[in-house]
């Protein structure tokens, strides 16, 4: 209870840092145990200067029961920190359905595994999101590195996957990882690997076991995942990456993973998709039709420690879809009102087809929130009056000729015809004669 | 006739006297007609009101919910958006140029109705415009078969036409209160045509080809089914042109109907360049052509002698043949005339459509007619039919040429398809009226008998004796004749009232049965099931369904609609059959592309109704199997024995596909684990009936016909939907966990 | 005469084996040359023989089996109609292939065989054996199997050279070979029938041209020709057409029955014959009635006893009418069950 204090007054003191745009409630689960508290003092005053509201929950305390996250169907947190936890402490106390739970309503988590505890609960929670960490007992090594398992893993910062997350600013640093495990991942959409294995990693595990990669390179240390909900969840491959002394080269990248998982950073928001006529009169006062001249907009912001900014990129594309793309044109950046950046098509012409299309902008990129500006509008045929009328085409002018030619010869013909008819009975008769 | 006897006799002293007693018969007869109009039309109105009076004034089937639709669009507004109508919540996402694509004479005429009453002072609901539009139609085609019979015997057989017309239940069969079709109005305009062409070839006269052409261009604007005529006219003037019945009268009347027909026919755009195009319209132009030639023949012949007058004939007559059939073919070839149309085709070539098209032969008006339908439509005016036919070839007038022309073709058309049914009622009624009325004039004529009477009194009684038996035989045999005649035409109302009671006058959207302790109840699964789909679902959510029930979904649910009974893209309907084909996961892909939320399928298992979804089944697999031959087979549907089995002896493609699945969803749990589909009489059992990932159950109507299932959406995390209940149900397997996870390689 | 006894001989052994073993190329290929059409007519003692196989001895060769009947009894249209496309199959292999053996790959041989049932009462065993309950079927053998390895080849819609064709192909696919290739033969009767034909019309024709043109201007022809098609189209004859219904259908007890009961969308085919019948009685009265009667009349205005018997045959017209009515409501009856205005049958009298 006073440690908790004692963090709140904390955060309360240091200044800010980020702010977390999904909420800062945050519980953390840990076994002292297994992995004492006292070797993450850093990790825990990191955590406290991206003013979070810490909890904290000792699980190998005897009269911790069930570690409740939700309230009737809210979320009592926003985030969750779970740490390496030994055997079945956990199965008891959360479950991975929980967790799932947990994630599908919109709540962070960051977890860590090691070598030596995978919780149950945990593992099938990520195996659902498609990340396999390896089973206990498999320690990943670098034999290039050193002959022993007990040595300190390091892994190259060259090898991080996202720049989203992280960007190693010389790119020449390497973390420290102690002992590690590895994860396989899935192939969708939704993970975002961060820091790969090298190369020249193996498995260090028991004899008679399949080896969780074959390839340093198949294996990932760090990964994140972001759902459709765009909630998001990390994991690290090693308790010891977070430890005091391995401070010195990791603080960064924990400080900026810590809030990537947090939304605090990587965060960006749609302010709305407009589409109107070229000359700016909007769809509702005048339905679009094939072949208009049309203008698509998008403002995109982007959360950057405590404010919206604009969010500056050159690859925002627009769709314009029935079924298939019509067209899918990359927006350039328009005008910018301090929060907001605007990207536009410019004036495009709708294709000469009628029918429902889908004014698009899908925005989807590894580590960044999932953009879908979507609305579904008709484009109608032409109404009879609006082709080309008949005396504008040249080539009828030759028909229009024809028809009035007619007119007149066939008037003439029974003006004629009526004046004349008697005088020609004669020539029927001699006629006939021959 | 009895006038002419009787002058006969009285001679001249007796002039004043007959010259009234004529007038008072004329006052006579016309109050009499009058009368019989009267209770013709009553009668007309009334036996088309069944359906209201059962049930309730509701729009009926499928159709008539699109046409009142469209209405209620003209009614909101103007005309000018109604013609450039651009659907956007029919066949998402193409939608539809509806406005291009219709026939608007039926809304405009309703419409028209409907402006009127208000200008009137008598603002009458729309949809009660709708309901009541075909029995009051149905009025006016009988004063028209009166009209044409009229000019075909005389007005003896047009009261009898007009009544037959009025009451005889093929006709019936499509314009009952809240049918609400094309064809309610198409009938009434088909007659008003034919009226006016008999009227014009009869009399030569321009004004009423004119007509007949004006009738015609409402025709074209009310229903398809107007190639009748474009075809049925020229087919007569050929008729007559071969028997050398060519007249100056004929050349006026098919000129003035043709070219002010056709080119009025033009100005309705979904017809547009067809008349000079398809081949549905060439008769037409070629008898143009043809009777321009016998026009210059004639000419000819009055100018030349009689053997240049030959040579002249036999060489243009080659000439003509060898240049039209070659001209046909190459215009044909060159695609500058369209290709005759598929429906078209059916027609003639009987088995094209079963193999070519599945879609229209999947359409139950579209199929051949067994004889029972025939008695069923027109009782005994079936077989007075041919008898009147037979009757017309004795006097063979050119306008009898046109009747025996439509009989002709007609019952073909009809044989093949029974919806045709319809435009050979109207000819059974006006040819079954030319032969009762003659059997009338004959056998209910009692004037010679009271004739003889007076002349027996004058001559005495000498010949007493023979007399008597010259007085009541005559007497007998008319009275037996006509009797039963007039008892078959008794029967006739019976029969009429019956059919129409029993079989036509159920909207269908609301069924009628019987509960088992003998109460009539009514089944409104339908509406039920649409007024949920309107309350719970976003409005602008997209359902698929099965196209026959496209029109309803728009019409009652307001809600978008993948395919409907506008049947006009054949691609786009095997789309939605491959979608409830194919097993979940295709179906679900499927059905994203195209923003489905909402599926929505008729099962009829529970209360034993036919016409479900499951019994269509079969077309569906068919019409997606003519697009992707190698994704849906037919073949994989049954079993090795060419059976059509849903129970355990199902195929599995059978049990994977999505209809499968969510017709019998939950349905042997309902019955304890073991369910008999009483339409198909088969066991479903709890083990047959796969489980549902991709869709989940969303309504279900209280007698299970409707049910409508929502599209899951793309699981939060990536996985697809058939792992995630998996994954919910497992208790986590620490075996598994500690195994390499089977998955491709990360790239 | 040695040879044959000599072949006769081996021949009953081989038969003796074969019950048990399957039939190898060599034997199929004799038995082909045996019979004259290369189709080897199965019956129940040597079924098993040609479509069977061990695991000692598979079949040798691919087989295809048409299991269908020729006789008139059963009203198989179809079955009548696939008989010269069969034919047209099978002749068109063994043309290019005299022994039954592909050329591209001698190891794949094809040959046909073919059941019949002969009389309704007596089924062939193999169609039991097969579970067969509609014919034609057409089976596939493939080689190297036993009598249980098949697979059904559907038969395709179309008919004529269309439906060779598609088999063709299907049987190419199931082999897995190309060489097979369809020969029309020519058929010379039907040529010569059609030229024959066609000379004589043209020669009648020309002959008989005046009377042809009083014919074809007869209005009592065209009345009697138009009317018949009427009744032709009324009394359901497309739908006969369409859909190809039997004429007739058997009853539970193997009887036959006319008219198929409560059946208001379907018929047999001699329904409309007896519809047509009906029909045209009905109507030759009533024309009667309204031009016959008055004839009658003129013909015995003179004689005394005129008005009795023009009395007489009118009355006898209209019950006729009355009968024959009544006859026709009460066959509608038994197509829609419960119709409640059928006429009283006059025969119920006596």
């Amino acid at each position: 209870m006073l440690f908790q204090v004692f963090a709140l007054l904390a955060s309360c003191l240091l200044a800010v840092q980020g702010l977390s745009l999904t909420g800062s409630r945050t519980l953390v689960v840990h076994d002292d145990k297994n992995v004492p508290s006292a070797d993450y003092s850093k990790f825990v005053t990191l955590l406290k200067g991206h003013s979070l509201e810490l909890s904290f929950v000792d699980v190998s305390e005897e009269d911790v029961d069930t570690i409740e996250l939700f309230q009737m169907e809210d979320r009592k947190y926003d985030n969750l920190i779970v740490f390496p936890i030994k055997g079945k402490l956990l199965n008891k106390k959360v479950s991975s359905k929980a967790l799932l739970q947990f994630f599908d309503k919109g709540g962070n988590i960051f977890t860590m595994t090691s070598p030596n505890a995978v919780a149950e609960p945990l593992r099938n929670y990520l195996n659902q999101l498609g990340i396999y960490p390896s089973p206990k007992g498999q320690q990943l090594v670098d034999y290039f590195q050193s002959d022993s398992a007990e040595e300190v893993l390091k892994v190259s910062s060259n090898l991080l996957q996202n720049r989203f997350v992280f960007e190693s600013p010389d790119g020449k640093t390497s973390f420290s990882f102690g002992k590690s495990s590895v994860a396989l991942l899935d192939n969708r959409e939704q993970i975002v690997p961060i820091l790969r294995a090298s190369q020249t990693a193996t498995i260090n595990g028991k004899g008679d076991e399949e080896p969780w990669i074959e390839a340093g390179s198949q294996g990932y240390v760090v990964t994140g995942f972001q759902g459709l909900n765009n909630a998001r969840t990390s994991w690290v491959g090693s308790v010891d990456f977070l430890k005091d002394e391995s401070f010195n080269t990791n603080d960064q990248f924990i400080s900026e993973l810590i809030k990537w998982t947090f939304q605090e950073k990587s965060v960006i928001k749609s302010t709305g998709a407009l589409h109107t006529h070229a000359d700016g009169t909007p769809y509702d006062t005048l339905k679009y039709k094939v072949n208009d001249e049309v203008n698509y907009k998008v403002g995109l912001s982007e959360w950057v420690d405590d404010k919206w900014v604009p969010f500056v990129a050159d690859d925002v594309q627009f769709e314009l879809r029935q079924v298939d793309p019509y067209y899918r044109l990359t927006m350039v950046g328009a005008e910018t009102d301090g929060e907001v950046q605007y990207y536009t098509t410019g004036d495009f012409k709708l294709p000469n087809r009628h029918g429902m299309f889908t004014f698009l902008t899908d925005y989807r990129r590894e580590g960044l929130t999932f953009i879908r500006e979507a609305d579904v509008r008709a484009i109608r045929h032409l109404a009879n009056d609006e082709y080309l009328r008949s005396w504008a085409i040249t080539n009828a002018w030759v028909y229009m000729a024809t028809i009035y030619v007619v007119i007149v010869s066939f008037v003439a013909f029974l003006i004629i015809f009526l004046t004349t008819s008697s005088k020609d009975k004669k020539a029927t008769v001699t006629k006939k004669t021959n | 006739m009895s006038g002419k006897s009787t002058s006969a006799r009285t001679g001249a002293s007796g002039a004043q006297l007959q010259s009234e007693w004529a007038a008072a018969v004329a006052w006579m007869q016309t109050v009499l007609k009058v009368a019989v109009f009267g209770s013709i039309v009553v009668a007309a109105v009334s036996s088309r009101l069944f359906a209201v009076v059962n049930f309730e004034s509701i729009i009926h089937e499928f159709d008539p919910w699109f046409n009142y639709r469209a209405t209620k669009y003209l009614v909101e507004n103007s005309f000018y958006d109604f013609l450039n109508w651009f659907d956007d919540r029919t066949w998402y996402p193409l939608g539809r140029v509806t406005g291009g694509t219709l026939y608007p004479g039926l809304m405009t005429t309703s419409a028209a109705v409907w402006h009127l009453l208000r200008r009137v002072g008598l603002p009458v609901d729309i949809r009660n415009i709708c309901v009541m539009f075909a029995p009051a139609f149905a009025g006016v085609t009988a004063y028209c078969t009166y009209k044409l019979t009229c000019d075909i015997k005389d007005s003896r057989a047009g009261l009898l036409a007009a009544a037959f017309i009025a009451i005889v239940p093929g006709y019936i069969s499509r314009s009952v209160a809240g049918s609400y079709d094309n064809e309610a109005i198409a009938i009434t305009l088909l007659m008003l045509t034919f009226m006016f062409w008999i009227k014009a070839v009869k009399r030569g006269s321009i004004l009423f080809g004119t007509c007949a052409g004006l009738c015609y261009f409402y025709m074209v604007s009310a229903w398809g089914g107007y190639v009748f005529i474009t075809n049925l006219i020229p087919f007569h003037v050929f008729c007559l042109l071969l028997m050398g019945r060519y007249t100056a009268k004929l050349y006026i009347a098919y000129n003035t109907w043709f070219v002010i027909g056709t080119i009025a026919s033009m100005q309705i755009p979904f017809v547009g360049f067809l008349p000079i195009k398809s081949n549905d319209h060439m008769s037409a132009l070629g008898i143009f052509g043809l009777i321009q030639v016998f026009a210059l023949g004639q000419f000819i012949k009055q100018q030349v002698s009689y053997k240049k007058f030959k040579i002249i004939t036999a060489v243009s007559l080659v000439v003509m043949m060898v240049v039209g059939v070659l001209g046909l073919f190459a215009l044909t070839y060159m695609g500058l005339i369209a290709p005759w149309t598929g429906r078209f085709y059916s027609l003639w070539d009987t088995n094209y459509a079963r193999i070519h098209i599945p879609i229209i032969a999947s359409v139950s008006e579209h199929q051949p007619v067994a004889w029972p339908a025939f008695f069923f439509d027109s009782h005994f005016l079936i077989w007075l039919f041919p008898a009147g036919v037979f009757l017309l070839f004795m006097d063979l007038k050119d306008e009898h040429v046109f009747i025996i022309a439509y009989s002709v073709l007609c019952s073909y058309f009809t044989g093949v398809m029974v919806r045709l049914m319809l435009t050979l009622t109207p000819v059974i009624c006006i040819t079954a009226a030319v032969a009762l009325s003659k059997i009338f004039d004959i056998y209910l004529d009692f004037s010679q008998i009271l004739f003889q009477e007076d002349n027996d009194d004058a001559e005495g009684g000498k010949k007493n004796k023979k007399s008597e038996g010259a007085k009541i035989w005559p007497l007998v045999s008319k009275l037996v004749v006509s009797g039963s005649f007039i008892f078959y035409l008794y029967l006739f109302v019976y029969h009429c009232t019956w059919v129409t009671q029993t079989a036509y006058s159920s909207p269908s959207v609301v069924l009628p049965s019987s509960t088992p302790d003998g109460r009539t109840s009514l089944i409104d699964d339908y509406r039920e099931a649409y007024y949920w789909l309107r309350m719970n679902t976003p409005e602008d959510a997209k359902v698929a369904a099965w196209w026959d029930y496209g029109y309803q979904i728009g019409g009652m649910a307001d809600r978008t609609t993948l395919v409907d009974n506008n049947t006009w893209n054949n691609t786009h309907i095997a789309i939605v059959g491959k979608a409830l084909s194919s097993p979940e996961d295709r179906a679900y892909e499927i059905l994203k592309e195209h923003d489905v939320e909402y599926v929505l399928v008729m099962f009829g298992g529970l209360i034993g109704f036919g016409g479900d979804d499951l019994n269509k089944f079969l077309w569906m697999i068919r019409i997606s199997e003519g697009i992707w031959p190698e994704e849906i087979r037919e073949r994989d549907f049954f079993t090795d024995r060419g059976e059509y089995r849903v129970d355990s002896g199902a195929t599995p493609t059978m049990k994977n596909s999505i209809m499968y699945k969510m017709s019998y969803h939950g349905f042997p749990e309902l019955f304890g684990g073991e369910a008999q589909d009483r339409v198909r009489g088969q066991h479903i059992t709890q083990g047959d009936v796969g489980e549902l990932h991709y869709f989940e159950e969303a309504f279900t109507s209280t007698n299970w016909m409707v049910r409508i299932y929502k599209i899951r959406d793309l699981d939060n995390e990536g996985r697809p939907l058939s792992q995630v209940s998996a994954a919910t149900k497992a208790k986590s397997k620490r075996r598994a966990a500690q195994r390499r996870p089977q998955i491709e390689l990360r790239v | 005469m040695r040879g044959n006894y000599l072949y006769s001989c081996l021949t009953a052994v081989v038969l003796l084996v074969s019950s048990v073993l399957g039939a190898t190329v060599e034997q199929f290929a004799a038995e082909v040359a045996k019979s004259g059409h290369n189709i080897i007519q199965l019956t129940d003692s040597n079924y098993k023989k040609w479509l069977g196989g061990t695991h000692k001895v598979p079949r040798g060769a691919n087989v295809l089996a048409l299991f269908t009947t020729t006789a008139l009894e059963f009203g198989c249209q179809t079955c009548l109609k696939f008989e010269a496309e069969y034919d047209a199959l099978v002749q068109s292999w063994f043309n290019d292939h005299p022994g039954g053996v592909s050329k591209e790959d001698p190891e794949k041989a094809l040959f046909f065989v073919k059941v019949s049932v002969m009389k309704p009462g007596q089924i062939p065993n193999a169609f039991k054996y097969f579970n067969l309950e509609h014919i034609p079927k057409l089976l596939f053998f493939p080689a190297g199997g036993r009598i249980d390895d098949y697979q059904s080849l559907d038969l395709p819609q179309e008919e004529g050279t269309m439906r060779v064709t598609y088999l063709i192909t299907a049987l190419k696919g199931a082999i897995g070979i190309s060489d097979y290739q369809l020969y029309v033969p020519t058929d010379w009767s039907s040529i010569g029938v059609t030229m024959f034909a066609v000379f004589a019309l043209v020669y009648l024709v020309r002959k008989h041209y005046a009377f042809l043109g009083t014919l074809l201007a007869s209005r009592a022809l065209w009345a009697v020709c138009s009317v018949a098609f009427i009744i032709l189209m009324i009394s359901g004859y497309m739908f006969n057409k369409i859909r190809g219904v039997p004429l007739a259908g058997s009853g539970p007890h193997g009887e036959v029955v006319y008219i198929l009961e409560n059946e208001f969308q379907s018929q047999y085919g001699i329904e409309t014959q007896i519809l047509a019948v009906f029909y045209g009685l009905l109507a030759a009265l009533v024309v009667g009635l309204s031009m016959g009667i008055p004839k009658l009349n003129n013909y015995y205005q003179r004689r005394s006893d005129g008005t009795f018997i023009v009395a007489v045959a009118s009355i006898v017209l209209a019950v006729a009418v009355y009968m024959f009515f009544a006859a026709y409501t009460n066959v509608y009856s038994t197509k829609q069950g419960g119709y409640p205005f059928k006429l009283f049958k006059v025969s119920a009298l006596f």
